[in-house]
């Protein structure tokens, strides 16, 4: 299952608001009802921010641990985006 | 009547000059406020404190009155909109220049989305390289979302941003405030510190977040906010500061022979650290980014994380404080 998350958040994704709602309303009900891989697609997306990352993906690795890490793929993002993602999930998994 | 007297002189590196011939004690319901008779220079850090002076003199129904002298300084005061944002008319009649590039006037942020439109709308405005404006944008978002988080300074008021560029100094400054309830009753989680300097020294703590006594916070805030921004400062060796009731903390610049390095203790930080200060109601927040040293967005981003990560480890490992001694 792929989420935009340019569609979400524009070409800067920083809006914790919306990465609550992406959280609540799509990721987690997809991780619960099914056994599929949840994309977050970046295309489009420049840059983050470390809240906007930690809210949207770090409860579920902190929750599940490494077993997150089969359930999750980010693609097209650019480097920025890269390390602020790996940076949130390497804190989490502690 | 209280006085208000606004100095000549107001940057990060003399920021006391803020309370020269000021105790902030507004107490009489009756301000008169003086700009220094021959000139004001400003940095935005300047702007936003008084900014939110007015919000807090608005909240209290304190009456203002103003002696603006003709200075030099009033049409740079006047363009970075701080006469409007006090509830004065301009002084005098100018042209306006175009923003692009050289500053972002007092703005008022009171929501998410205004923060939102405010973001997108300041990349023409910064006129700088991608990894500058990736590293301004990461500063602005959270620093702006503490306000609209943390501060409870009302959906009427919530807090003000604005910003310059030196293209001589090759500086980035920043100014953010809140005329809120101050840091230490935003530590709700942490009910147990007494003052505001130990509020603010916390608070720039990676993993403490003011939600929660849990380190490495909830699943909303990691407490990492203001230490990735006090990173982004030193990574550059320019000035942080953060001023709270009556407590600062701000970094000092190192030499650029030294090594850069990410303290979890800002006490550890080359800073100034004062308490005891007049009490300002809210918080402000000033910080200069030299964008000439600025690291790629992406290895700062890794090397503060780094940096978070392996405090957050050695603080959940230090069970000193969990000791229960008596």
């Amino acid at each position: 299952m792929k989420i935009m998350i340019q569609e979400y958040c524009g070409s800067f994704a920083e809006n914790k608001d919306q990465a609550r709602d992406i959280r609540d309303n799509h990721i987690s009900r997809i991780l619960e009802l099914s056994d599929e891989v949840v994309v977050l697609d970046f295309s489009g997306v420049d840059s983050s921010t470390q809240s906007f990352i930690h809210a949207l993906i770090s409860s579920f690795f902190q929750k599940l641990g490494e077993k997150a890490l089969q359930r999750f793929e980010f693609s097209n993002c650019t480097t920025a985006v890269k390390s602020i993602i790996t940076t949130v999930i390497n804190y989490s998994l502690e | 009547m209280s006085t208000l007297y606004i100095p000549n002189s107001i940057a990060l590196a003399n920021f006391d000059s803020v309370f020269k011939n000021n105790n902030f004690d507004f107490s009489d319901g009756k301000v008169e406020i003086q700009f220094h008779p021959k000139y004001v220079a400003m940095h935005p850090v300047g702007l936003v404190l008084y900014a939110s002076l007015g919000d807090y003199f608005r909240k209290k129904e304190i009456e203002t009155t103003a002696t603006i002298n003709p200075i030099k300084s009033i049409p740079y005061l006047q363009r970075m909109g701080l006469f409007s944002t006090l509830g004065y008319a301009d002084p005098i009649v100018t042209e306006e220049h175009e923003e692009t590039g050289r500053f972002i006037p007092l703005t008022r942020i009171t929501t998410s989305d205004e923060l939102a439109a405010f973001l997108k709308d300041i990349d023409p405005i910064l006129h700088t390289t991608q990894d500058t404006s990736r590293t301004v944008k990461h500063v602005f978002s959270e620093l702006l979302r503490n306000v609209l988080e943390h501060s409870k300074s009302g959906l009427r008021l919530g807090g003000h941003v604005c910003a310059t560029y030196s293209r001589k100094k090759k500086k980035i400054s920043i100014g953010i405030s809140d005329a809120g309830q101050g840091i230490l009753e935003g530590m709700v989680g942490f009910k147990r510190f007494a003052t505001y300097k130990e509020a603010i020294l916390n608070a720039l703590k990676p993993g403490i977040s003011g939600t929660t006594p849990k380190l490495g916070g909830t699943q909303e805030n990691a407490g990492a906010g203001l230490f990735f921004t006090k990173c982004i400062a030193q990574s550059t060796r320019s000035h942080f500061l953060i001023y709270s009731g009556d407590s600062y903390f701000k970094l000092l610049i190192r030499p650029s022979s030294e090594r850069i390095k990410f303290n979890a203790n800002p006490e550890d930080d080359y800073a100034t650290i004062k308490d005891s200060l007049p009490f300002f109601q809210g918080t402000v927040v000033g910080i200069d980014i030299h964008i000439e040293d600025t690291t790629a967005f992406n290895e700062l981003m890794q090397m503060i994380g780094d940096s978070y990560r392996a405090s957050l480890n050695k603080m959940k490992k230090d069970y000193y404080k969990r000791i229960k001694f008596s």
